[in-house]
């Protein structure tokens, strides 16, 4: 995971049509800071290494 | 008799005045009421208030009085953050869109809980839109403002909840806390705040941020208002998925008696840099309130060496990415059908979260289980820990920027960096306000217990109180000056 490859607007300009949300011009920035951003906290998160071992927090119990 | 003084007593009190027939429930809301409006243009903390029915709910709770009941919260006044249901009220979670929904047809089990008691609601309260920020800023119903300095930010997202009671006009507020939004603001505004358990308390009814780290709390001007509130909140409720199935937990009886050998420790690392000048200084001041006459010894406990929460950062790198995720899941339709109508301060960060690659969030969410673990264990060895709630007092009320780490950071995402790592772990920490020697604005420090062990850290928060280090007074105010 490397942040600084992390192509936010490339990632932006397809994610947008595919989802169904506008991107109007003067939204554009803020939304690529906030990507590029969050691809700071995954390579954070990446630096831990986790194994097929490390279950997710999240809890599910069947019949609740 | 206790002193008449409704407008600075707390909500134990309060209550106590209604019960002895000092005062009736209806003068004690119509004193909030006019308090309310008097402050209303310098906080801004209220979005709705609901003059007419607080006092014909008063004039029950003085019925409910003279019938012989003993109402633990009798005639309290009481506002929540605007993400709670209240029955005929629009729950807005700060938003324009929700302006456009229909009034709540029954209120959330926690606000009906509070009425239950005897609380009188007064109204709903100003937040960051969707609870998603640190800053109390709000595009559509103007920023809340902090009551010790109108110049100064509230935080957030519970930026009403925590204006209103610094403010004085009521001695209780709910709020929620995801990332850290009852202890940002707590610690900005100068008063105390829990954030319980995850799992403890049930919040149906409470528009959601991110359901993996949501949690509802009181906040409030004492310690012992903080327990009493706490143990009316809990009990069961089945059609909550996410509440633990625990036994309640009774926190107000026996608050100023400190348990046997309490370990308390200050968390080093991550949570002590050298910038953090001020908060750094109020958790040294508590901590010297701990181990001098009074303190922990006296109860045969003992303050630590500095405890290192392993992998800090990387824990609220995983906090952000869930909540995120799941917060910009939740308004993918809205986000589709109405992207303008979004507060500018929220639009860009929820666009982006509809975005992320999944397996980021997968990994967030593997990472918290470990971190966790960890963290968990470390109350093997200690039983409170301090921490600072954030890096420094009250910011301008319209600062995009902060100072970390040598450089001027966003704002909005990082105000909440000593708050978001213990939210993944879920533990349980109660904010108490600290006033520096020479300091205008004052600071909040996180007491941090283990799992399920709010007693212990609602406890030390009251003993804090006894000794002088910790207090919430209540701002003084010009009048509508703002």
């Amino acid at each position: 995971m490397k942040a600084d490859l992390f192509d936010a607007a490339g990632l932006a300009a397809v994610m947008a049509p595919t989802l169904g949300v506008e991107l109007r011009p003067d939204w554009t920035p803020g939304v690529i800071a906030y990507l590029e951003l969050a691809a700071r906290m995954a390579e954070a998160v990446a630096r831990l290494p986790l194994d097929e071992r490390d279950e997710p927090a999240a809890i599910f119990e069947v019949g609740r | 008799m206790m002193p008449l003084d409704p407008v600075n007593s707390s909500a134990t009190d309060m209550a106590a005045m209604v019960r002895s027939g000092q005062i009736s429930a209806r003068d004690l809301v119509r004193r909030a009421l006019d308090r309310l409006w008097l402050h209303r243009g310098v906080v801004n903390a209220f979005t709705d208030a609901v003059p007419e029915q607080a006092v014909i709910d008063a004039d029950r709770v003085d019925a409910r009085i003279a019938a012989g009941e003993a109402l633990p919260l009798a005639g309290v006044p009481f506002a929540v953050k605007n993400l709670f249901d209240v029955a005929g009220v629009r729950t807005l979670a700060g938003s324009k869109i929700g302006r456009d929904g229909p009034p709540a047809d029954a209120d959330a089990p926690a606000v009906a809980r509070l009425r239950a008691a005897g609380a009188v609601l007064v109204g709903t309260l100003n937040m960051d839109e969707y609870a998603y920020g640190f800053t109390g800023r709000n595009a559509h119903d103007g920023p809340s403002r902090n009551p010790h300095a109108p110049d100064r930010m509230t935080g957030g997202s519970s930026g009403g909840p925590a204006a209103a009671v610094a403010a004085g006009i009521v001695p209780l507020t709910l709020g929620s806390d995801t990332n850290g939004s009852i202890r940002v603001p707590a610690s900005f505004c100068g008063i105390f705040g829990l954030k319980p358990t995850y799992g403890r308390l049930s919040r149906r009814g409470v528009f959601p941020l991110a359901p993996s780290l949501d949690c509802i709390g009181p906040l409030a001007r004492s310690a012992a208002d903080l327990a009493l509130v706490f143990d009316l909140l809990q009990g069961p409720d089945p059609a909550d998925r996410h509440l633990a199935r625990r036994p309640q937990l009774a926190t107000a009886e026996g608050l100023e008696r400190l348990p046997q050998g309490l370990r308390v420790a200050r968390a080093g690392g991550y949570f002590r840099e050298a910038e953090f000048t001020l908060a750094n200084r109020a958790v040294d001041a508590v901590a010297a309130a701990l181990d001098g006459p009074g303190g922990v010894r006296e109860t045969g406990g003992r303050i630590l060496g500095d405890v290192e929460i392993a992998d800090a950062a990387t824990a609220r790198a995983a906090a952000y990415l869930i909540t995120n995720a799941e917060g910009a899941a939740i308004h993918a339709d809205r986000l589709r059908r109405r992207a303008e109508d979004f507060d500018p301060e929220t639009r860009d960060r929820f666009l982006a979260g509809l975005m992320l690659p999944a397996a980021w969030v997968g990994d967030a969410h593997r990472l918290r289980a470990r971190f966790a673990a960890a963290f968990w264990r470390l109350f093997d060895d200690v039983d409170v820990i301090l921490a600072p709630a954030t890096p420094f007092p009250a910011p301008p009320v319209d600062a995009q920027t902060i100072r970390l780490g040598g450089r001027d950071v966003p704002a909005r995402p990082n105000i909440g960096i000593l708050t978001q790592p213990i939210s993944l772990a879920g533990v349980p920490v109660v904010t108490v306000p600290v006033w520096l020697e020479g300091e205008g604005l004052p600071i909040g420090v996180q007491l941090i217990a283990a799992p399920w062990r709010e007693d212990i850290v609602l406890k030390l928060a009251r003993r804090l109180e006894l000794l002088g280090a910790v207090a919430a007074p209540i701002a003084m105010m010009a009048p509508n000056a703002a």
